[in-house]
């Protein structure tokens, strides 16, 4: 297949300030991996309310969503809010393996960005929109926990009873479940918000998108190779598709189920079971969707066996912040993630013959190639890093 | 999920004529493949652009039989034969006129070769139909 090249050492007076005497930027990619390329963007996305949640969008529910999201009153014990894990300095994750609540966790905190675009949520998939999954961890008495009295409080005191009633309606006419479901919404209009921003790869996608192979040509070679591996023998690309880097649906890693002897982790079979026992759908009476349009993935999703110890594919924006990495935060750096790709034990696999995984057997040049691609991936958080005021 | 059954035009033809016709190929359908032993034809109307990994999608379908009664009822899924696995979503199969029916909510999570599975069924057997669609 025919090479892109734009080989700029004969026009060294073309590249960026700073780069060394007699540098050769060269576009690596071939016509079939820059069309790759172009499907992993635009970015940003154009973001949609959610139809389902009446408070997104509303500048007032984001704001009190951002309040709710630092507020620690909502646990059992005053002392957890969701920051306390999601930690904004962190890429709205932490650096643990697995989260703490009141209890060890079975799994590595989510980073909270980009979330406007999944079309599920949690390792295991076991909510179908922000908001039932923003109240989730409240729900769990292992987790946060909460008080109906502490929530209603919150819910009532002056900073909010205002906003509140003109959103959701008077806050004495709903039910317990009513007001955790409103504090969802509330949180989840926030969550909207929390995106990341344009990353150096960005910049080399819409070079090559605009025919501006000067600019392309800055991308650095190592990132490209990685590219390379990364739609091509590394087959990476097959799951971690599209802008976000993910196909947002759940496949089995390889790695250990095993939680603690004797207790395994079923992943998106137990995700899927959970969903259907949940009043909080896209198809429940909590969704402000009269419509139910977004409702068709809850009614025809699948529960198969392959599902047993499989998790979602997490999006890549931002991955290099993540750290550390798999559902159970098992592998400490993007450089042990690769590492088990590379060496990855098929004898592992829960996937019916699923053919998709396969040793890699990187070298280290090569290994190299693809972290540089992945910390290629970063982009500062839009609007910068979210305090609690 | 709907663009496909606004696609009307041609498919009305096929639609309202009787499926003991010998139907004619119209543009934007395509007839799957079969083993030859197998009388029965059927024809798809795919609008390859609604093809989008990670959307869903619908199709309609149309079965041509000199046997006005050669299926009772048809199943429809699709598989990566390379990859090894199947859809994780199952779509909805409508019957919407004699030997006619809408598939609707069809999802390719990954790109590459997909194939589109149709059993129909007459009795205790089936006939196997198949027809390959790339996903970008």
């Amino acid at each position: 297949m025919r090479r892109w090249l734009a080989i700029i050492a004969l026009f060294a007076a073309m590249l960026p300030a700073g780069s060394p005497p007699g540098s050769t930027a060269e576009i690596l990619l071939t016509e079939s991996e820059i069309a790759k390329a172009l499907s992993h963007g635009p970015w940003p996305l154009p973001g949609a309310r959610d139809m389902s949640n009446r408070a997104s969008g509303d500048p007032s529910a984001i704001m009190l969503g951002r309040q709710l999201f630092f507020d620690a009153a909502l646990s059992l014990s005053g002392q957890i809010s969701c920051a306390s894990c999601h930690r904004p300095l962190d890429g709205f994750t932490e650096r643990k393996p697995r989260a703490m609540g009141f209890e060890l966790q079975d799994r590595n905190t989510l980073a909270l960005l980009n979330l406007r675009h999944q079309r599920w949520f949690g390792w295991g998939g076991q909510n179908d929109n922000l908001w039932a999954q923003s109240i989730a961890p409240l729900l769990k008495p292992d987790e946060m926990g909460f008080r109906e009295d502490r929530l209603v409080s919150i819910l009532a005191s002056a900073e909010f009873v205002e906003p509140y009633t003109a959103i959701f309606g008077p806050l004495s006419t709903h039910s317990v479940t009513e007001s955790l479901v409103n504090a969802g919404k509330l949180l989840a209009a926030y969550l909207e918000t929390l995106e990341t921003g344009r990353s150096r790869f960005d910049l080399f996608r819409d070079a090559l998108a605009e025919g501006d192979l000067v600019e392309a040509a800055t991308y650095p070679q190592a990132a490209q190779r990685g590219f390379k591996l990364f739609v091509g023998r590394g087959r990476c690309s097959l799951c971690h598709s599209g802008p976000l880097f993910s196909n947002g649906e759940f496949h089995d890693a390889g790695r250990p189920y095993f939680v603690e002897p004797g207790r395994v982790d079923p992943g998106r079979h137990g995700g899927i079971e959970a969903l259907r026992r949940s009043p909080f759908t896209l198809d429940g009476q909590y969704s402000d969707d009269n419509e139910r349009s977004e409702a068709w993935a809850v009614r025809t999703v699948v529960q198969q066996h392959a599902n047993f110890g499989s998790f979602r594919v997490p999006g890549l924006r931002n991955v290099a912040q993540t750290a550390p990495y798999i559902h159970d935060g098992s592998l400490p750096t993007l450089h042990d993630v690769v590492d088990h790709y590379s060496n990855i034990d098929l004898e592992r696999l829960h996937a019916d013959g699923e053919a998709i995984l396969v040793p890699l057997r990187l070298t280290e040049a090569e290994a190299a190639d693809l972290v540089a691609f992945l910390e290629s991936l970063s982009g500062a958080p839009v609007g910068g890093i979210p305090g609690p005021n | 999920m709907n663009r496909i059954l606004n696609v009307v035009g041609a498919g009305v033809f096929l639609l309202s004529a009787s499926t003991a016709q010998a139907c004619e190929i119209l543009h934007g359908w395509t007839e799957m493949d079969r083993a030859r032993d197998v009388p029965t034809r059927i024809l798809l109307d795919l609008d390859h652009d609604a093809v989008t990994v990670g959307q869903p999608f619908d199709v309609r379908l149309v079965i041509c039989s000199p046997d006005t009664e050669a299926v009772d009822r048809v199943d429809v899924d699709a598989i990566m034969p390379l990859h090894r696995h199947g859809m994780n979503y199952r779509p909805a199969v409508r019957l919407t006129a004699p030997g006619a029916y809408t598939v609707e909510g069809l999802f390719f999570h990954m790109p590459g070769t997909w194939q589109i599975v149709v059993r129909a069924y007459r009795g205790g057997g089936s006939q196997k139909f198949t027809l390959d669609v790339e996903a970008q």
